[in-house]
């Protein structure tokens, strides 16, 4: 059974369709891609999967378990993580204190770990904190603020918070936006190697040669509806594909 | 010490917990107008405990802290779902309608054939336990401190642990916190509860020091001055809302030459602050830096002490 199991989903604004009728499974281990011009849902389905939007239609299950119309802490607790393409850190905190405040919800910890205050358990945690830092190459900026990063850090702070909660399932929205291609090529590696261990991820991304890079299979959304779905290879050279997306790249972001 | 100081300094102390209190729920991101409702809980409810009930002032702290920490934390869920604006609106609207009570309700038991407990807007007289106990003012001193001291302990201790990132994380992004986790509802309404209880111990001091409370006590002036504290000393620390108290107890009131402008002078630093410093003096970075510095010279390394 796939890992994340999406059938005939749709996700109403008034009169809106952001999602329409949208089926995708997503097997364990898949680096999966979700790619699609502005405004044709990437985000909406983010959010729906995460909790912070129910689906107004349409069921979601997560490892067999259905979690659409759950609660955002409850979808977390569940093993689903996430970076914001619009960077969600907590400014006046540290680097370090960004990623450390997202250990709270692991199984084992208890209303003790809360309010615990240093401690041999704790400082396990924090070393794997410290790890994970190094990981995402921000160990020397570990006591800045999160508000002071440039952005290509915010973006991997981001990444470093989420595998903290070592998740089953990450969702990255646009991890290289508004990146320089030397950075975009730095973020695809630390992809890789996030994904290494065989993590499962779904990717937004509108920068075509990192999704291609990157992904096992895509998908491409146009207008809240699924337009086409495989390997990079063949869904980047669909016509219909070129059409909708690669043919209006240009005037985005 | 001169009586004046020492009547300067309780009421430092005391409004030190109202302020603390203000404080917990600003870095959870809630503006409150109402916390001296859960500081007139406290007085009342120490108050009428020990003159009505003869109950020692020991027990009846913690007892008011109860009353007030639960009606704090009923009054949070009631108005969880309300932001911003809407919800200090709540909390004014809640405040005043318990002064009102306060206003309307008598309730009185003979104590040494006197009538002893809440009398409308008489307030609560005969709150004696000090004066019976022979506690001087600088007895009082002592004790408030000693206390203060416990609860900055507390509030140190916090902000050190899980709990104090997770207040200041629903504080900064309600949504980022939900999305990593956090029972936003079950931490906001521990949050007020919390903050009701602290509130509570300063009203309690000041009944007993005053021995005579009245319902115009708790007006809304008190709320404004305890939320402009943490606003004025800042939000990096405790020890800002402190900083506040200070600034205006300790100095706007005791320096007599600026007495007839206090709340003018009060009212315009509040206003150039907010344009300048707008989370405060003791402010989330000047914190960090000090507490780097501070790391800088002591040689031990702690991981948990990064924040």
């Amino acid at each position: 059974m796939a890992l994340l199991e999406i059938s005939g989903i749709g996700r109403r604004f008034g009169a809106v369709e952001a999602l329409d009728a949208i089926d995708l499974s997503v097997e364990e281990g898949e680096v999966f891609g979700l790619i699609g011009p502005n405004g044709s849902g990437k985000t909406t389905l983010f959010n729906v999967l995460t909790g912070v939007y129910p689906p107004s239609a349409g069921e979601i299950r997560l490892d067999g378990a259905p979690i659409g119309g759950v609660r955002p802490e409850r979808i977390a607790g569940m093993g689903l993580a996430r970076t914001f393409q619009n960077l969600r850190l907590v400014p006046h905190m540290s680097a370090f204190d960004n990623v450390w405040l997202a250990q709270h919800r692991r199984p084992g910890m208890g209303m003790r770990d809360i309010l615990a205050v240093g401690g041999r358990r704790e400082r396990a945690r924090c070393e794997e904190v410290e790890a994970l830092l190094e990981q995402t190459g921000l160990a020397a900026r570990r006591d800045t603020f999160a508000g002071d990063l440039p952005l290509p850090d915010q973006r991997r702070l981001e990444i470093a918070r989420a595998l903290v909660r070592q998740p089953r399932l990450l969702l990255l929205d646009e991890p290289a936006g508004g990146m320089t291609p030397l950075e975009t090529r730095e973020m695809a590696d630390l992809i890789r190697t996030v994904a290494a261990p065989g993590r499962t991820l779904i990717v937004i991304e509108h920068k075509m040669d990192l999704i291609a890079d990157i992904c096992d299979r895509l998908c491409v959304l146009d207008f809240g509806r699924k337009i086409a779905e495989g390997p990079p290879g063949r869904v980047l050279g669909d016509p219909k594909v070129l059409d909708v997306y690669l043919g209006r790249e240009d005037g985005d972001d | 010490m001169d009586d004046h100081v020492i009547t300067v300094l309780n009421n430092i102390g005391g409004f030190s917990f109202i302020a603390l209190s203000a404080y917990l729920l600003l870095l959870s991101g809630e503006i409150s107008f109402g916390q001296q409702a859960f500081y007139g809980i406290g007085a009342y409810a120490s108050g009428i405990m020990t003159a009505m009930f003869g109950m020692s002032f020991w027990l009846a702290l913690p007892l008011a802290m109860l009353v007030s920490g639960l009606a704090a934390a009923l009054v949070g869920g009631l108005t969880l779902r309300l932001r911003g604006l809407y919800f200090a609106i709540a909390t004014l609207a809640f405040a005043e309608t318990i002064r009102l009570i306060l206003v309307a309700t008598t309730w009185q038991v003979e104590v040494d054939g006197e009538p002893v407990g809440p009398n409308g807007s008489e307030g609560l007289g005969n709150i004696r336990w000090g004066f019976d106990n022979e506690y001087e003012p600088v007895d009082f001193l002592w004790m408030i401190y000693g206390t203060l001291g416990i609860v900055l302990l507390l509030f140190f201790l916090m902000e050190r642990s899980r709990l104090g990132s997770i207040v200041r994380t629903i504080g900064a992004d309600r949504l980022l916190a939900e999305t990593q986790g956090i029972n936003v509802t079950r931490y906001k309404i521990l949050v007020a509860g919390l903050a009701g209880a602290i509130a509570a111990i300063g009203g309690a001091f000041y009944a007993h020091i005053q021995t005579t409370v009245y319902p115009e006590n708790f007006d809304v002036m008190l709320g404004v001055h305890s939320l402009a504290y943490g606003l004025i000393g800042g939000l990096g620390t405790a020890v800002g809302p402190i900083l506040g108290v200070l600034l205006d107890v300790g100095f706007l009131e005791a320096v007599e030459w600026v007495q007839g402008y206090r709340m003018i002078v009060f009212g315009g630093l509040v206003a150039v602050l907010l344009i300048f410093m707008p989370r405060g003096i003791l402010d989330e970075r000047r914190v960090h830096r000090l507490r780097t510095m501070l790391r800088g010279w002591r040689t031990e390394t702690h991981g948990a002490a990064g924040n």
